[in-house]
């Protein structure tokens, strides 16, 4: 009557080409309570995103290959893929990474290493933030 | 050498259900990095700043994870290096690379035998 509750976990696609981080963020969001889904470079990230229409993607920017800000632009030109909320994983010093993000369509931006909490506690926010919202870094 | 803080946090995510995760991240941190490790003296023995760039960011990334703060300054630098193309210097820092990351490892092994099954 409020509002629609739905009693499923929040899928979060997490793509990045290190395991380890792959690993540590999997492990903190799932205590967190998302149902996460992992890809390791662009062309999976794709095909996790048409599969499973996660409800929000942790994108690193520097991947092998097809880097993360091409990947971005793509998931953005899926059906669907608009609305997305994306945390992008970029270095907070670099001024122009930080545009270059927002120019592709990332919603927000976090430096590496991120803060395990705070992470869980940031996509939620997007989440619950409204999608296609750019927000500025900080 | 290594940000107790960043160890701090995975075992806090043990302490709430996610069994072994210290032991998991810090050797599959170490086996990976110890290949990304050979690839930036292989870049910058070959003069390869697009790959040097590469593999400097990816062992930069989860080293700040794992807190080996020196290992991923060094990654800075040398990442630097490779995306400006200026490799003067590199042979250096690559060699300092590896002397942090040894003393990381060994303070990562301590950390991971802390850990009680």
């Amino acid at each position: 009557m409020t509002s629609d509750t739905k009693p499923r976990h929040p899928i979060a696609l997490i793509v990045d080409d290190e395991a380890t981080i792959r690993l540590i963020a999997a492990q903190a969001l799932q205590i967190a309570g998302f149902q996460v889904e992992e890809a390791e470079d662009g062309p999976a990230a794709l095909a996790a995103v048409g599969r499973l229409r996660p409800d929000v993607i942790l994108l690193d920017a520097r991947l092998p290959g097809m880097d993360g800000f091409r990947v971005c632009k793509a998931i953005r030109a899926l059906p669907g893929g608009e609305t997305i909320p994306i945390l992008m994983v970029t270095g907070m010093d670099d001024d122009k990474l930080r545009e270059w993000a927002k120019e592709v369509g990332a919603t927000d931006i976090i430096g590496k290493p991120f803060n395990l909490v705070a992470l869980s506690q940031r996509l939620r926010t997007l989440i619950q933030g409204g999608a296609g919202e750019e927000r500025s870094a900080c | 050498v290594l940000d107790a803080a960043a160890v701090g946090e995975l075992r806090a995510l043990e302490a709430q259900g996610a069994t072994g995760l210290v032991t998991k991240a810090i050797d599959l941190y170490l086996k990976d990095a110890t290949r990304h490790l050979e690839a930036i003296q292989t870049a910058v023995a070959a003069g390869d700043a697009g790959a040097l760039r590469e593999r400097a960011h990816s062992l930069k990334g989860a080293s700040a994870n794992l807190g080996a703060r020196d290992v991923a300054q060094l990654c800075k630098e040398l990442e630097q290096m490779g995306a400006s193309k200026v490799l003067d210097g590199a042979n250096a820092a690559a060699a300092r690379l590896s002397g942090a990351f040894a003393e990381a490892r060994t303070a990562l092994l301590r950390e991971r035998d802390k850990e009680t099954p």
